[in-house]
Formats: C-alpha cells, sequence, structure tokens
C-alpha cells in the first residue's frame, strides 16, 4: 500500500530469478514493491523466522472467468457439498471444482498465489470474463483469447494475407484487452461445426483449405513477428486420445524454425501436456508416452508447458475443444453442454470423476507426474492442473508433495490401479523436487514464460506480493508429505503489493486485483479495418462499434509493452 | 426409550426450519438447554422454546431418544434432517424437507406429510400414516442422485415426482401415486399397491417398480416382455410382511404380472411390473 513500510524479517528466501536459494535474508517492502534495505523504525515487520518465503504463486493456466460461469450454472451438485459462508473480510460463495468468484480469489490467496491467468476466452466473451475478473478478489490476471479456430485467422491465412493476420491480432489484442493468443485444437472446432474433427497436422479444415499446421506455424510467427511478451498458447490436437503423443511431438517439432522474438528462446507453450502425451492405439492398450514428449522438450529449448495433473476427485472438464468434450460425453454418459460461439470457437462441459481404480485414470494421473519428473529443466515445465479439468486449483499442494516425496508417490501407486506402475516410467523415476524447483515451477518459471517483468521474483522494484509458508527447510524433512501438503495449502501470510491479505491461511484484506493486458501496436491494424467491419456487419450478432470492452471493464489495469 | 414431548404453541404463518428436532441434537441436553436451541423463522433467528413447550427426560445416548411431537407441525420444515439414530414420532401433520438426507433411526407421522419429504434419504426407515406430498424420496435440485437407502412406508397416497432419481432402497405406498414416479430412477424398487399416474419411470436407467392397482399410462419406451409370475416377487413380499408387517393382498404372491422393460431411451434395464387380474 502506498506509503506503507513492510520487512519480512529472517525468512528462508526462495527467490530464483535472482538466484536466492534458501539464504536468511530481509526482504524490503516500500509503497506495494521490493525497495533497498531501510531502517526499522515505523515499519511494519513480520517475523518469518523458520519459514519459507517466496515470491507469490504465478499459475500459468486455469480457467477462472469466461465459460467457467456456463459450468457454474450447470453443476448445481458441485456447488451443494462446498459452501463457504461470509466472514467479516469475506463474502460468502460456494463450489468445490467450480468456485465462484470471490472464493476463487480467497483461496488463491491462501494457498500463496497472487497471479493467475485464465487461459482460453473468447473473444466475444472477453467483456464477460472481465466482469468476471472484477469481482475475483486479490489476485492480478489476464486473458487468453482463442484465435485458433478464428474466421478471421483462418481466412487471412487461407488467403496468405499473414500481415493482415498480423494487424488482426494487434487490433484484437486491444480491443478485448487480451494477453496471448491461445490456441484449441487448430483447425479441429472450425470442423467440428460440420460434426467433424481433425486428426492430424495435415488434415483440411472444412471451408477454408488450410491445415492445423499452417495454423500453428502461422500464429506463432505472427506471435513473434509483433513480440508478444508471451508464446503462442496451444492445446494440441487429439486432445485425451490413446496416442496422440504423436501429433504433440509433431506439433512442437513443426515451429521448430520459428524465430523468436529477441529476448526469449522458446515460441511455444504446449498446455497441459500430460492430457497430450499418452501411448497405445486404442482405450484397452492405453499407456504413457510421456517419456517420448519429455525426450522431445529435454532436447529441444523452444518449447515451454505446463502439466494439467490428474488428480483423484469429483471434478468438471471445460474446454473450447467441442469434438473433445462430446467423445467425453460418449463415453461417460455424463451431463454434457456444448456451445458453438459464432465465428470464433466452440466449448463443451462433461462433469468427471477421476477413479483410482480405473486404469486410464491411473496412467493420466502418472503421465502428469512422468512430465513434471522428467523435463530436466524447471524453468520449461509448470505446475497447474488446468483447473478444472484435471482437478481443482485448490489440490496443488497435493502435487507438489509427490513432487517432493518419492516416497508419497510409492504408496499411492500401491493403492491405485496397478496400469499405472505397469505402463508407465513413474516407479522408476527417482528424482524429488527441492524447494528452488518448487519455486520455478510455480512462480518464477511461469512469471519468465508469461513475460512477466514485475511479478515471480523479489528483486528490487518487483510487486511486494510474497507468500509465505511455514516449512522449515532446516528441520522438516523435504519427503514428509503431510507437512508439505499442510503448510501449502495454508500460506502462514501473502502479501499482495504490500498488504497483508493473507495471516495462518485466512484472508485478513482482499484488495482488487490487476488486469494485464498488451498494448501491440502494428500498422497493419488500418488495413483490415473495411474487412472488418463487412464481416461484422454481415455475420456477427454484434457491430464492430460494440464489440471492443471499454476501460470501464478494467478499473484496475496495466498495459505491457510488446518486446519489439 | 427415553421420550422427550414437544407441544407446538400458535404458530407463525411463517414456516419455522427447526433442524435442530433430531435425536443427535437432542441427546445429552436437558430440558433448558432443548428450549435454548436456535431455529430460523423467516430470516429471525429464535429459540425452539419460542414455539415449542419442551417435557420430558434427558436423554445421553441418541440411540435412546425418542422425540415426540403432539400436534401439527405442517409448517416446521427440516425435522429430523440427517439424523442417524433414534425416534421421531409426529402425532400430527408434518411440514415440508422432514427427514431431509436422513441416515439412520425411525421417523413415524401419524398424520400427513408434505412436498419434500425424505430427499436424498441414505437410511432408516420413515412411515407416514396419512398420505405424503410431491417429491417424496427424490433428489434435491441439480443433484445426482436421489433416495440410496432405506425404507419408506406411506399407508396413504403419494403424490407427483415419487423417488425422482432414485439410487436403492425400498418404498412401499398402499395407495394411489401420482404422476412421474420413480423418473430418472438409477436402481431401487417402488411398490404401489393402488393406481399409478401417468408416464412411471420416465428416463429409469434400472429398478422395479411393482403396481398391484392400475397403470394410467405406459410410456412408449417400455417394452412389453411377458405375463409371468416372478419368483422374486414372492420372497421379496414376503419378507416385507415378515420383517416390516407391510399388509399386502395375498394375491399378489402367486399372481400373473405384466413385465414391460425400459426406459430405451436410455439404459432399459428398468422393469415396470403390472399385476394382472383373474377375469
Amino acid at each position: 500500500m502506498q506509503g506503507e513500510r513492510v520487512i519480512i524479517r529472517n525468512g528462508f528466501v526462495y527467490d530464483p530469478i535472482n538466484k536466492v536459494n534458501g539464504e536468511r535474508m530481509n526482504i524490503y517492502i516500500e509503497n506495494g514493491k521490493i525497495s533497498e534495505e531501510f531502517k526499522e523504525e515505523g515499519a511494519k515487520v513480520i517475523d518469518a523466522t523458520g519459514k519459507v518465503v517466496m515470491p507469490g504463486g504465478v499459475d500459468i493456466h486455469s480457467h477462472i472467468a469466461g465459460k467457467i460461469n456456463a459450468a457454474r450454472l450447470f453443476r448445481p451438485e458441485d456447488h451443494k457439498g462446498d459452501v463457504v459462508s461470509k466472514t467479516t473480510n469475506t463474502r460468502s460463495g460456494v463450489g468445490y471444482s467450480l468456485p465462484s468468484t470471490f472464493t476463487t480469489g480467497y483461496r488463491y490467496a491462501s494457498m500463496g498465489y497472487t497471479t493467475v491467468f485464465e487461459p482460453a476466452v473468447t473473444p466475444l466473451e472477453a467483456r464477460h470474463a472481465h466482469e468476471e475478473l472484477i469481482d475475483t478478489p486479490i489476485i492480478d490476471s489476464g486473458l487468453m483469447v482463442c484465435l485458433g479456430n478464428n474466421y478471421f485467422t483462418l481466412k487471412y491465412i487461407k488467403e496468405g494475407e499473414v500481415e493482415k493476420l498480423k494487424g488482426f491480432i494487434s487490433w484484437l489484442m486491444k480491443a478485448v484487452k487480451g494477453f496471448s493468443v491461445k490456441i484449441v485444437n487448430p483447425g479441429g472446432q472450425e470442423t467440428w461445426k460440420w460434426g467433424k474433427n481433425v486428426t492430424s497436422l495435415d488434415d483440411k479444415v472444412i471451408g477454408f483449405d488450410v491445415t492445423p499446421k499452417e495454423i500453428v506455424t502461422n500464429l506463432a510467427r505472427v506471435n513473434e513477428e509483433l513480440g508478444m511478451p508471451h508464446t503462442i498458447h496451444i492445446h494440441c490436437n487429439n486432445l485425451g486420445s490413446p496416442g496422440n503423443y504423436e501429433i504433440t511431438i509433431e506439433t512442437m517439432d513443426a515451429l521448430r524454425n520459428i524465430k523468436p522474438v529477441k529476448g526469449r528462446k522458446n515460441v511455444v507453450h504446449i498446455a497441459h501436456s500430460q492430457f497430450n502425451s499418452y501411448g497405445g492405439k486404442t482405450w484397452r492398450d492405453f499407456s504413457s508416452g510421456a517419456g517420448e514428449v519429455a525426450d522431445y522438450i529435454n532436447k529441444h529449448s523452444h518449447v515451454t508447458t505446463c502439466i494439467g495433473q490428474v488428480i483423484f476427485t469429483n471434478t468438471t472438464t471445460i474446454t473450447s475443444d467441442g469434438p473433445w468434450q462430446y467423445r467425453l460425453w460418449l463415453l461417460t454418459g455424463n451431463k454434457w453442454t456444448g456451445a458453438d460461439v459464432e465465428l470464433e470457437t466452440s466449448g463443451g462441459i462433461v462433469p468427471y470423476v477421476f477413479r483410482k481404480r480405473n486404469p486410464v485414470n491411473a496412467i493420466q494421473w502418472a503421465v502428469g507426474l512422468e512430465l513434471l519428473l522428467l523435463i530436466r529443466d524447471p524453468w520449461r515445465v509448470y505446475l497447474t492442473t488446468d483447473h478444472p479439468n484435471g482437478g481443482p486449483f485448490t489440490l496443488y499442494p497435493q502435487v507438489i508433495g509427490w513432487l517432493m516425496s518419492r516416497k508419497s508417490r510409492e504408496e499411492l501407486l500401491k493403492k491405485i490401479h496397478k496400469a499405472a506402475s505397469t505402463r508407465t516410467q513413474l516407479p522408476g523415476i527417482r528424482r524429488e523436487y527441492n524447494l528452488e524447483e518448487i519455486a520455478i515451477i510455480t512462480r518464477a518459471g511461469t512469471a519468465k514464460s508469461l513475460g512477466l517483468k514485475s511479478k515471480g521474483h523479489l528483486g528490487v522494484g518487483a510487486d511486494a506480493d510474497v507468500a509465505i509458508y511455514s516449512f522449515n527447510p532446516e528441520k522438516d524433512s523435504t519427503s514428509d508429505y503431510e507437512k508439505i501438503v499442510s503448510s501449502f495449502s495454508k500460506a502462514a501470510y501473502t502479501l499482495k503489493n504490500g498488504e497483508i491479505v493473507v495471516k495462518d491461511g485466512e484472508i485478513i484484506g482482499s484488495p482488487m486485483g490487476k488486469t494485464f493486458w498488451v498494448e501491440c501496436k502494428a500498422p497493419q491494424e488500418q488495413e483490415i479495418m473495411d474487412d472488418l467491419e463487412k464481416t461484422f456487419y454481415n455475420y456477427y450478432t454484434v457491430t464492430l462499434t460494440n464489440f471492443p470492452v471499454q476501460f470501464d471493464y478494467l478499473p484496475l489495469h496495466e498495459p505491457l509493452k510488446t518486446m519489439v | 426409550m427415553k421420550q422427550i414431548v414437544l407441544v407446538p404453541r400458535k404458530l407463525p404463518s411463517i414456516p419455522i426450519e427447526a433442524e435442530v428436532i433430531s435425536p443427535e441434537i437432542f441427546s445429552g441436553k436437558n430440558i433448558e438447554e432443548i428450549k435454548e436451541l436456535q431455529v430460523w423463522n423467516g430470516n429471525c433467528k429464535r429459540k425452539l422454546g419460542d414455539f415449542f413447550s419442551v417435557k420430558g427426560v434427558k436423554s445421553e445416548d441418541p440411540n435412546e431418544t425418542h422425540i415426540v411431537i403432539q400436534g401439527d407441525v405442517s409448517r416446521v420444515k427440516y425435522i429430523g434432517k440427517e439424523m442417524r439414530s433414534g425416534k421421531i414420532t409426529i402425532n400430527g401433520n408434518a411440514g415440508m424437507h422432514l427427514a431431509d438426507e436422513m441416515k439412520g433411526g425411525e421417523i413415524i407421522v401419524n398424520g400427513d406429510a408434505a412436498d419434500w419429504v425424505a430427499t436424498e434419504m441414505r437410511g432408516g426407515t420413515l412411515k407416514i400414516k396419512g398420505n405424503a406430498g410431491n417429491m417424496l424420496a427424490s433428489a434435491h435440485p441439480g443433484s445426482e442422485r436421489g433416495m440410496k437407502e432405506g425404507i419408506i412406508i406411506v399407508e396413504g397416497n403419494a403424490a407427483s415426482s415419487l423417488a425422482r432419481k432414485m439410487r436403492r432402497g425400498t418404498i412401499i405406498i398402499y395407495g394411489d401415486i401420482g404422476d412421474h414416479a420413480g423418473s430418472q430412477m438409477i436402481a431401487g424398487t417402488i411398490i404401489c399397491l393402488g393406481n399409478i399416474g401417468r408416464r412411471p419411470g420416465a428416463l429409469m436407467k434400472r429398478g422395479t417398480i411393482i403396481v398391484y392397482g392400475k397403470a394410467e399410462s405406459i410410456l412408449p419406451t417400455f417394452i412389453y416382455d411377458a405375463t409371468y409370475q416372478p419368483t422374486f416377487i414372492r420372497f421379496y413380499l414376503k419378507n416385507l410382511k415378515e420383517k416390516l408387517n407391510v399388509k399386502l393382498p395375498a394375491e399378489m404372491f402367486n399372481g400373473d404380472y405384466e413385465r414391460f422393460h425400459g426406459d430405451i431411451a436410455e439404459d432399459g434395464k428398468g422393469e415396470i411390473l403390472l399385476f394382472k387380474r383373474k377375469p
């Protein structure tokens, strides 16, 4: 807060970006930013002796706004079992896998997370997503915009007008106040409008005569040429299907020769790669393909990935991947809702229970951990559950526990279907994460991948988002699963812009979070305005003038500059 | 069993929500403490003693607690909510949400019961001497499963939407049942000794509906299989008669039944057994 000074004293600081690894030191905060050392007089002192101090968590992929609202309406039974009463500091709410907006903010903050990115917003839904972000307290956020099946994307790629595509994306990011380019099942959703799907990178998209490979390579090229802070964010084709590790590797390989923008090495982020790293040919011989995917990522520096770890629980699957959600409905028989968003994308929702005794679910659980453990560079693999698809974000501490404690993984392996032991490499993996690596996969790495300079570290000038956990690296065993889960579930303190928002896991303050968006300035924007106007007039339900999201919907926001 | 007697005073027109009337909550409390228990009257917090006079003997064990309500409580909701043990007797009409998610014990209503009674029941026994309202033994709106376990015996009629999304358990209705009985039923047994209304078993996956009287209509998604004398019915009804003292007509035991299977719009493993009278 303005004028307020805080000192976090004597904690074990893990700040991988600034190469601080568990050193005992003080953190100084002034005016909501990390500052140089100052005198103690008049400052608020937080004693972090025997505690771990990390930058506030940064989640790269969690569905917290946008179509999750449809899922909330769709699953009253999810709310019934998890009702949160109001307190003097917090509002009431509901929801286990689909928490209401306020509860989402509170729960993230109590885990020490302060920045969360919503990874799939259709341009038409952006206004609503921003409205939800207004009601999601504490956490900073940003919206990734689905562009892989957008009419204009496909049209300009078909016509070979890459410059116009650049202009379109530049204009769109400004119009919807978006943060980055998301691609969901490239080409598949457009084909789904005809009840079909694409299954290889060289299939033709009906009506446009372009292939998924052309879509991803063109968007990646445009993304890098525009200098977006984050790379393209891909949900690959064939998600959830046996044998899909091949198309995942093909997708990554198709982007190998794209020239990254100056200042970073990677050009693509593969979202929830766990759902795209399966071997086998049918559900019967379903197995892990994580080894191959991890091997590719280890050998190629242009890829980052987040996992989408599966947790055994009753959750909800929500994706823009309409055809996959339809297939999942056929597989499970659970209720299903699907949507087709005009010229932009599709969507679907199916409730799902991941069961320990189900061989496929057990393998899925193991695949996520295999990827996290086999990819050697923690700076390029991030912890997510693809909330709520693999499990609610509130269960991240369990994943941290499994990564840090080999014993806990082995104990759970004994309790679940034996397929997880026989058809994956997990039982043979000895690696255990240390606290520095956990800090990288949950905050430093994600902040770096998103291109956020002020997040994910505790260097001077960074936003004073700090998480303090009651875990003593000198006394507590790092393989004590219960201790890890309890300390990471309830942060001892969470600070947001220097304000204490959480103490002992309880919310004591709930300031509003800000929204990041990217201000592109491509000169090609002017060329396409006539085209946009005509298409909006003819085919959209809104006119071009009513389409952009006004600043009224972003009470607190920070436009980021492009990297060129 | 140690009795605690509640006598309602003049009840307000706005219903009272009294989930505290439950053997688990009453046991271990003396009469004064029971009077202090909180109930809701609209949006006002009130005390149980404001609406009921309480007499009786303190009981330490919920299994040994017997709550007797003397009088009409048709505007008191949630009596016996989530109760696990003990007994409640209501000598009068019961209000909505009686036995909501009841897990065990016994409730006897010597009168009629309102709507939404025994919603998502998970065990225990409920006996209603009069008529039951709509949505008896159903699922809460939006829930995946309704009644999961337990026995319900209604000596009068039951209204519409009986046992929606029922998963397990037994329901016996001496009188007639309204429309939409056993809709979206997943499993379980409903026995109707009177007539059954329209569309019984719509969208049922599994489960059995046995009708002694007439069925007003059977959906076209139910397929006629055969007229036969199911062996299991003899054992099943014998069991009900001996263990639960259910009064069943003698001809039901060895009679002919028309079997329909459905709902073929769903799994189609459910069955409706219609008793066939001899001409």
